[in-house]
């Protein structure tokens, strides 16, 4: 299975879905740095831990997001060697614990040269089910979106994987708030997960006549 | 990559596609997708551009090749069943001499390679056994022929979730053609593979096959621009709850 991660920033905190996968070719998955600091490992995931506990365990106790940032690069830089070919990459993700804001930086591999840069709010990874997921984010996301709505809104997208593409791999979802970095136990996803088969019901009702005109209709 | 689709409804079929083909080169909405066989039967062909091609136009000249009903040689393919068997052999076969072209070249290359992938949908009113509108699909590396209400294929994952909430077997050609149109632009706003001009073709017992021209799909189109609006509508409300 590819890595699966979906990335939705809200306004107070953010929302990462991630696939759950344990086994030892596992590409994507969460890489806890503190508190109020993830990594998100996009591919290669045994490297990318290796390196984060190489460069990044100095912060567990805590650490400025810029700090984290910018010893990543460093050290990137200072250990290319190690990553050339392969499709090294990682987006960091912060919430300031006050609620202020929220701040993302990716780092990655290009052609064999580190390369680093701000991320939008919205992202979605994984070859097989990027344009769905990219689809519905498109015509319903937006940054301003509460961090419950924006959770309901992940649901639904998974869901939609489930069915359509017949996704064998559970996924955890990760809340990162000022509360601090919370994954969603199983209870709540079921009920994120039934929620939404709710929703998708009243959907498929809003559209039963969506193509018949008016004069069909009479 | 492309989207072609196949859906059957109560009084016939809608058969589309959109007209992008891409490369390493870049990208061009030159395509031909799909071809007119007989009066009520037509093929549609998605993935590698020239093998599906190749293929369709030879299933076409086979289907279209001369001779008289009553000489017993070079007689004409007519029914359903007749050109699926054939369609099969050539689709195989089209693909198999592609694909040992490749290997003189790269012998690594294997049949199940994710950028040799290619399918086919022959869509029609099968008169002579079943008195049906029938879906056939076939894909590579197996061609193993697939029969269905409705075929999605290549970039189907939006057009999927699409049909998933909008298509009931018992909707009518006129409503088909407009679901068709919103899927192909609805897949278009996110998948550059899939663009260019929308080709849509209906199967009716009436009328046969008749390809769409410029002006009813623009007219289409048209007519369903409120229905973009109101789907957006739709789903903020129902999941931004």
């Amino acid at each position: 299975m590819p890595g699966f991660v979906i990335t939705l920033q809200t306004m107070n905190g953010t929302v990462i879905a991630v696939d759950d996968e344990t086994s030892s070719d596992r590409i994507s998955g969460i890489y806890k740095i503190n508190e109020y600091n993830v990594a998100i490992i996009l591919f290669e995931y045994k490297q990318a831990v290796d390196f984060c506990n190489e460069h990044l365990k100095k912060f567990s106790s805590g650490g400025n997001f810029n700090d984290i940032v910018k010893t990543a690069i460093n050290a990137l830089q200072q250990t290319q060697q190690k990553y050339l070919d392969k499709a090294f990459s990682i987006v960091f993700a912060s919430v300031d614990p006050r609620g202020f804001s929220s701040a993302w930086h990716a780092i990655w591999m290009q052609n064999n040269v580190p390369q680093s840069s701000p991320v939008t709010s919205a992202g979605v990874y994984g070859a097989a089910y990027q344009d769905l997921c990219e689809y519905i984010v498109s015509k319903t996301y937006s940054k301003y979106m509460s961090l419950n709505e924006t959770i309901d809104l992940v649901g639904y997208i998974l869901l939609q994987c489930n069915k359509a593409l017949r996704m064998e791999n559970n996924v955890d979802i990760v809340t990162l708030s000022p509360k601090g970095i919370e994954k969603l136990g199983s209870e709540k996803l079921i009920s994120i997960i039934s929620k939404a088969e709710s929703v998708d019901n009243v959907l498929k009702k809003d559209f039963s006549d969506f193509f018949i005109t008016l004069q069909e209709k009479n | 990559m492309t989207l072609a689709f196949a859906l059957r409804g109560s009084n016939g079929l809608v058969l589309g596609a959109d007209s992008r083909m891409s490369g390493p080169e870049g990208t061009a909405d030159t395509s031909t997708k799909f071809l007119q066989l007989n009066r009520e039967i037509g093929v549609l062909t998605y993935g590698l551009a020239e093998v599906g091609y190749n293929a369709i136009n030879r299933l076409y000249d086979e289907v279209n090749k001369s001779g008289t009903f009553t000489s017993g040689t070079n007689q004409r393919v007519v029914h359903f069943s007749e050109i699926a068997q054939i369609a099969e052999t050539i689709f195989k076969e089209t693909f198999a001499i592609m694909l040992s072209n490749l290997q003189k070249e790269n012998s690594t290359i294997t049949p199940d390679d994710p950028g040799l992938t290619t399918g086919f949908i022959l869509g029609g009113f099968d008169a002579n056994e079943t008195n049906q509108f029938k879906i056939l699909h076939w894909n590579s590396p197996n061609f193993e022929r697939e029969e269905r209400a409705d075929v999605i294929a290549a970039q189907w994952h939006i057009s999927q979730f699409l049909s998933d909430h909008f298509y009931y077997s018992e909707m009518d050609v006129e409503q088909l053609k407009r679901l068709a149109v919103f899927m192909l632009i609805e897949t278009e706003t996110i998948s550059t593979s899939v663009g260019g001009q929308l080709k849509l073709a209906t199967v009716t017992l009436e009328s046969g096959f008749q390809r769409l021209n410029e002006k009813d799909i623009q007219d289409l189109i048209c007519e369903c621009q409120p229905r973009f609006a109101n789907y957006r509508r739709i789903l903020l409300e129902r999941l931004r709850v």
